[in-house]
């Protein structure tokens, strides 16, 4: 299991409550990092901007990608973490609400590694979570 | 001629009588002998008279009896003379007193000489000619015969027998012999009284009368007994009349008739030389005539020739009538033309040849040529074949020598075709015209000079006021009160269309106006010149119509436009909205939904203890009302899809869809026991995408409405209703009253609590989104309890019904 912390880029702070609650039933320990906005995933990740969050922390094991972001959006950062030698295999998972084709053309070709839609009933979510976790976290074979 | 010879006779018959009744009287001797030898001088004179013109007129006149007459006489005369030598009164010559034998015996020889040749004569055929050699024969002859008879007479050793002295009286023999001299020449006297009347010839009868007295001569001779008295020289006398007759008539005959002869034939010749002459000249004339003629008619020939190839070979008919008007001569062109042969036109009347109702015209035309009225006219023929041909006779009439109408001569050409055309022409005038005039634009035609030559009667109704021929070009703008459009400005002369066509340019404008009393119109003008072959500009024409109205509703329709367009403007900007719309409901409205939802279930969750069986109750409906919220944005978002997105047309198999929706709902739920029955093959064109879901739709309906009824049957196939094919989705579920099939495709609106039957509503609402892109129709029939059937039509590409990009 990849123990490395999570980068959740999401600006609806309840949606961020939901999704960490919804980690910790499903036992997903790996320290959760987030960002409310475009700026603050690049900071986190490449180490722009205020230098006031922890820039030495480790590469996350994975990003969940909300599509909906002030300022600069999902795809953007997307862009970034794909330009970005250090971050170009980073597993990207788009978790957005958006059942908009054009949008899960635009993520895979912009490399995401996954789209997933976010269900509005909260179980289903749970369940989603679960499944993300256990997929990215444990099956799937990272890069280190 | 008789008569003058009856009258010898008698004077004969006379001097008989009268020599018988003298008996033997004495006469004087001396006085005897003067005129014994007088009358025989005389009667030597006449007979070498006679053989003299005999013999000298030999060349003109002599035949054989002439000759013969004319050698009788000359012997005679030399008789006579020797007679005379050897009588009585010539002693000194030899004449004897005693014995007259010598002269008896010439006497007898004269007198037979005579009257032999005399008679003989009668017999030779009148005028034989004679050559010189006959004639010198017949003179030898003569010659011949006088020496025979002098040597026979004179010669001492005579056979003759001496004659009886002077005074003896006459022998009988003597007698007898004188007698037969007498009968010869009386013979010979009636020969020649014959031939006289015959020939009505005097001569003979002269002749004939001297024989006559030369027989009486003989008589006489014989009555005297002594030859020495007064009977004696009344014969001799007698004989000499009788020689001087016979005289006459040879003179006559060998002197006077040819002298009348040659004076008639010179008479004969002069007139035969007038004659010839004038016979010459005629002749001369004749032939100056003749070649005159010859080369007249010659020339005759060849004009005439010449004109009968004129008239054969001219293209021209030609047609000559009598002063009756019957054809006398037609060419064969003419005849041609009208498809007779020329004979069987010929003596027919001209206006045989036209149809009744031209008669009276032609007849009028015949009536000018008999006033001498040349013309040119045209006039319909009737042709063998019973078509009416045109003609141009071009006819002038003749006259004769007494200036008397007798007949005329025409010049005909088909000019049928032509006529044809020129009446296709003044038809397609005619139309034209009657086009020109009833068209719906003014016309105005005008001529190099800027004078107008025509203008229809629409344009002056759209300018107000009749089209002035007189009217300059230049002088039209201010006329008619023309100002370019919107301004005060009268329009400028160099741009009016009829000022630039007269100038060869065609040209249009729309931006003039006509300021009538009461009224602006503007008009829009187009001008071309007409040119001839070689670009010279004949006639400038100018067309016009009142275009107020279309300026009007030009200005109407792009307003329109204008609305139009910012009504699209609009639409996109709608849609644009309605996408965003789109996207942000999936984005933001869920998110609420989704905190809701979660926090409740989190609560009931972990809060569970804290809340009784109301609050877990209530915040169970919470998440259910989440849920559905959910669903609804769900639905909405799909059926602004199907509107919004662009279809495709291809082939779409509707069988075999529906056959893959109804396995799907089966797998889903494999325990319902529902009969399906899908027609194959059925197809339609469209989007494939959306008439899967239009099936999925109704389908999923049919599959819902069924779950209650024992044996559900579905049903999906195509029939035809008034002629048009039409797919339905028959099932026999749940059904639906009629009363509310208006609110079955209303969105959200639904017959049933979701209690009873799970759904939002849209479905329907969507089918019929898709059918009205398609352009098809959709309808319901049900009965509750029974079943419901949906229909719906395949629509035409183009058709859609409300359909917006």
């Amino acid at each position: 299991m990849d123990h490395r912390p999570i980068l959740l880029v999401e600006d609806n702070p309840d949606d961020v409550e939901l999704t960490l609650h919804a980690l910790k039933e499903n036992n997903v320990a790996n320290e959760v990092l987030i960002a409310h906005d475009g700026n603050e995933a690049l900071e986190i990740l490449f180490g722009e901007g205020v230098p006031s969050q922890k820039t030495s922390a480790p590469r996350p094991a994975l990003v969940l990608l909300d599509l909906k972001l002030p300022g600069t959006d999902g795809f953007d950062i997307l862009k970034r973490i794909r330009n970005n030698d250090s971050t170009r295999l980073m597993p990207v998972v788009i978790l957005t609400s958006s059942k908009e084709h054009s949008d899960l053309l635009k993520g895979y070709r912009l490399g995401a590694n996954s789209y997933v839609r976010k269900p509005v009933d909260y179980d289903h979510f749970l369940t989603v979570v679960r499944q993300l976790g256990t997929y990215w976290l444990t099956l799937n074979e990272p890069i280190t | 001629m008789w008569l003058v010879i009856l009258f010898a006779l008698a004077v004969s018959v006379i001097l008989g009588l009268l020599e018988y009744s003298l008996g033997p009287e004495t006469v004087d001797r001396r006085l005897f002998s003067t005129v014994h030898i007088t009358i025989e001088i005389l009667r030597v004179n006449f007979a070498f008279a006679v053989f003299g013109v005999v013999w000298l007129s030999r060349k003109y006149s002599m035949d054989r009896r002439s000759l013969v007459i004319g050698m009788a006489f000359l012997a005679v005369g030399v008789l006579t003379i020797l007679r005379l030598l050897t009588s009585q009164d010539m002693p000194s010559m030899g004449g004897a007193t005693e014995n007259v034998s010598h002269s008896l015996y010439f006497s007898l020889f004269l007198r037979y000489t005579i009257g032999t040749v005399m008679l003989g004569a009668v017999f030779i055929g009148r005028e034989i000619p004679v050559t010189a050699r006959q004639t010198r024969a017949a003179l030898w002859a003569t010659a011949v015969y006088l020496s025979l008879v002098t040597a026979m007479v004179l010669a001492p050793g005579s056979p003759l027998p001496d004659i009886q002295p002077v005074d003896a009286g006459l022998d009988p023999l003597l007698v007898e012999l004188e007698f037969g001299t007498m009968v010869v020449s009386f013979l010979a006297a009636i020969g020649y009284a014959r031939i006289a009347t015959r020939l009505h010839d005097m001569r003979y009868a002269l002749v004939s009368i001297g024989l006559i007295l030369f027989a009486q001569a003989g008589f006489a001779f014989m009555e005297s007994p002594t030859s020495n008295d007064a009977v004696f020289l009344i014969g001799r006398a007698t004989a000499l009349v009788g020689f001087f007759l016979v005289f006459l008539a040879i003179m006559q005959a060998s002197l006077h008739l040819p002298y009348l002869r040659l004076e008639r034939a010179i008479k004969d010749h002069k007139t035969t030389k007038a004659e010839a002459e004038t016979k010459t000249a005629e002749l001369r004339m004749l032939a100056q005539d003749l070649t005159e003629r010859r080369l007249v008619e010659a020339a005759l020939r060849k004009s005439e020739k010449g004109y009968r190839d004129l008239v054969e070979t001219a293209t021209e008919g030609i047609w000559r009538i009598d002063s009756d008007s019957k054809t006398t001569f037609v060419n064969l062109q003419m005849a041609d033309m009208l498809g007779y042969g020329a004979d069987e036109m010929i003596g027919r009347p001209i206006t045989e040849f036209v149809d009744p109702d031209s008669k009276g015209v032609l007849e009028q035309h015949l009536d000018l040529r008999k006033s001498g009225v040349k013309e040119r006219y045209d006039m319909p023929f009737i042709r063998k074949n019973g078509e009416k041909g045109y003609f141009l006779v071009s006819a002038t009439p003749s006259f004769d020598e007494l200036g008397e109408y007798s007949g005329s001569v025409a010049f005909l050409s088909d000019i049928t075709e032509r006529k044809q055309m020129e009446d296709a022409l003044r038809e397609s005038e005619r139309r034209l015209f009657r086009f020109l005039v009833d068209l719906p634009v003014g016309i105005v035609v005008s001529d190099t000079n800027g004078r107008y030559l025509f203008a229809n009667d629409k344009a002056a109704q759209i300018l107000g006021k009749d089209v002035e021929p007189n009217i300059e070009a230049d002088k039209t703008t201010g006329f008619y009160e023309a100002y370019i459009a919107g301004t005060d400005q009268l329009y400028p002369k160099e741009k009016a269309p009829i000022k630039r066509a007269l100038a060869g340019e065609a040209s249009m404008v729309d931006d003039v106006e006509i300021h009538k009393p009461g009224e602006i119109i503007q008009i829009e003008i187009w001008g071309a010149p007409v040119t001839d072959q070689e670009g010279n500009v004949l006639y400038g024409i100018a067309a016009f119509q009142d275009i107020t109205q279309r300026k009007e509703s030009e200005r109407l329709v792009s307003d329109l436009n204008r609305d139009l367009e910012v009504q699209a403007k609009r639409l996109v900007d709608i849609n644009k909205e309605l996408e965003a719309f789109s996207y942000s409901i999936s984005h933001d409205l869920r998110a609420p939904l989704r905190s809701i939802d979660g926090f409740s279930s989190i609560l009931l969750e972990h809060q569970s203890s804290q809340l009784d069986d109301k609050g877990k109750d209530y915040l169970n409906r919470v998440k259910l009302g989440c849920q559905r919220m959910g669903q609804l944005i769900d639905d909405m978002l799909k059926l602004s899809r199907i509107t919004r997105d662009e279809m495709t047309w291809e082939n779409v198999d509707l069988s075999e869809i529906a056959r893959s929706v109804l396995a799907d709902l089966k797998k889903a739920q494999p325990d319902r026991k529902v009969r399906l029955v899908v027609e194959d093959g059925i197809h339609v064109q469209g989007d494939e995408r959306l008439y899967r879901i239009l099936m999925t739709n109704l389908l999923d309906n049919a599959w819902k409405f069924c779950q209650k009824k024992q044996r559900a049957v579905i049903e999906f196939g195509v029939t035809t209703i008034n002629g048009e094919r039409v797919h339905f989705v028959k099932d026999n579920g749940a059904g639906f009253d009629m009363k509310n099939v208006d609110k079955l495709f209303v969105p959200f609106q639904r017959l049933h609590s979701s209690l009873e039957f799970a759904g939002t509503g849209i479905g329907l609402a969507t089918a019929q989104r898709i059918i009205h892109r398609h352009g098809g129709r959709i309808w319901a029939e049900g009965e509750v309890g029974k079943g419901a059937t949906f229909y719906f039509t395949e629509g035409r590409r183009g058709a859609s019904v409300g359909e917006t990009t």
